[in-house]
């Protein structure tokens, strides 16, 4: 079975019907992905399971919220991973301190097809590129760092040595440029 | 803080998918979010958007042990305790849904409950069928304790197109095939019942299905198209 949005949405459908063989496989199409998602972040297999694991429990329990009008199944799984990572690693400190080579964390980034629509993807590919690349070099780090390592402000700025003020200003330039670029490509 | 200013809005809402909110002002703005289909308007765009425009991490396969243990944990945890209420419980559009959902069945349950009292005893299995894309309940399908016939009720009315009706299927458990119950109505508050043949019964129990699909040249074998609804047996102990 893939796992195209249409056959994940239908799996979540009957996931919020309490349907266990759905739930199973929605488990076994998407964690992957998740795992990678988790694992980017926490950067400990043994932590990443744990995540794993309380994010699917959330997905079971909140099937019924997804809006397929609104995200793509795996985004709002993803979203999930995500929150629960970053939260595990700001509950435990299991931050790793050294600094990174944040260009090497992009590069390692998944360009391959992802069960987005692939047809999109390579339309919109050159132009989201373009924008990630007008965002000024310490602004995009700062955007990377978050999204790979789910950084706070307060992390960013000790981890890039730069003062507070200026970090937040950094991510809220660059999303708002992000946004306004986005929406022109 | 106004949370009525577009572009305070619009950060917040990039700020939260991109993890760099503060704990505290996560949750502050995941309690707006119920309330607020704009902002999770926003939150949607950025969710779609980020992960196109930074990447997303490679794919990794968890260990097998995950999903051993989240089977264990998350079902043998639903067969004794009610699950477990997430914070703000109340604010949670799913919790409302679920909680329409329970309740329509339950009064649906009751109301067969006494139709069939007349003629028969309390059923034994119930169901709702609900569209898999918006999870609307359609029509809840009651069962007698022996299997040997369904009660159908539709909920709401249903647009079908000339020549086409909608057939009840059954998937049975560990079964890829699919077989056909019947055919069930589609106008709202109309019934039926459905006599089940003796060599179908043991395998009624699974997840049922209806399709939408032509039926002027006589029943399917199997469906034509992807079924639109869905629902589980729930067995009713009074």
């Amino acid at each position: 079975m893939s796992s195209t949005p249409e056959v994940l949405g239908d799996l979540l459908a009957r996931c919020a019907l309490a349907d266990r063989a759905a739930f199973e496989k929605l488990y076994r199409l998407s964690s992957p992905q998740l795992f990678g998602i988790v694992l980017r972040i926490v950067r400990d297999r043994d932590i990443a399971a744990d995540v794993l694991q309380e994010t699917y429990v959330k997905i079971w329990h909140r099937a019924g919220d997804f809006r397929a009008d609104l995200a793509t199944p795996i985004t709002w799984m993803g979203s999930i991973a995500r929150n629960q990572a970053i939260d595990t690693l700001r509950r435990a400190e299991h931050r790793i301190t050294q600094a990174d080579d944040v260009d090497e964390m992009y590069d390692l980034a998944d360009d391959s097809e992802g069960p987005q629509d692939a047809a999109a993807r390579e339309r919109d590919a050159a132009a989201l590129h373009r924008c990630l690349e007008e965002l000024q070099g310490a602004q995009r780090t700062a955007v990377r760092l978050a999204w790979f390592r789910g950084m706070t402000h307060e992390e960013l700025a000790e981890h890039l040595d730069t003062p507070l003020g200026t970090v937040k200003s950094w991510l809220r330039r660059g999303l708002l440029r992000l946004k306004t670029c986005l929406e022109g490509a | 803080m106004n949370y009525r200013d577009p572009q305070l809005c619009e950060l917040l809402a990039g700020q939260y998918v991109l993890g760099t909110l503060s704990a505290r002002a996560r949750r502050r703005f995941e309690g707006l979010l119920p309330g607020r289909p704009d902002l999770r308007r926003q939150v949607a765009a950025w969710e779609h958007r980020l992960p196109e425009v930074l990447g997303q991490a490679p794919a990794e396969e968890p260990p097998a042990a995950v999903w051993n243990s989240l089977n264990r944990r998350l079902f043998a945890e639903a067969a004794t305790t009610p699950a477990s209420a997430p914070r703000g419980l109340f604010e949670r559009l799913g919790f409302w849904r679920g909680w329409a959902f329970t309740s329509s069945l339950l009064a649906s349950v009751f109301a067969l409950a006494l139709l069939l009292g007349r003629e028969t005893e309390i059923p034994g299995y119930v169901t709702t069928l609900a569209s898999m894309k918006t999870r609307t309940p359609m029509w809840v399908v009651s069962a007698s304790p022996e299997m040997d016939r369904l009660y159908v009720r539709a909920l709401l009315p249903m647009d079908v197109p000339h020549e086409n009706g909608c057939l009840l299927w059954i998937k049975p458990e560990g079964s890829d095939q699919y077989y056909l119950l019947g055919s069930i109505p589609e106008h709202d508050g109309a019934d039926k019942m459905l006599k089940i043949d003796r060599k179908m019964r043991p395998m009624l129990k699974g997840e049922l299905y209806v399709t939408v699909e032509p039926v002027a040249k006589g029943m399917p074998e199997k469906p034509a198209v992807a079924p639109s609804f869905a629902g589980n047996w729930v067995p009713i102990k009074i």
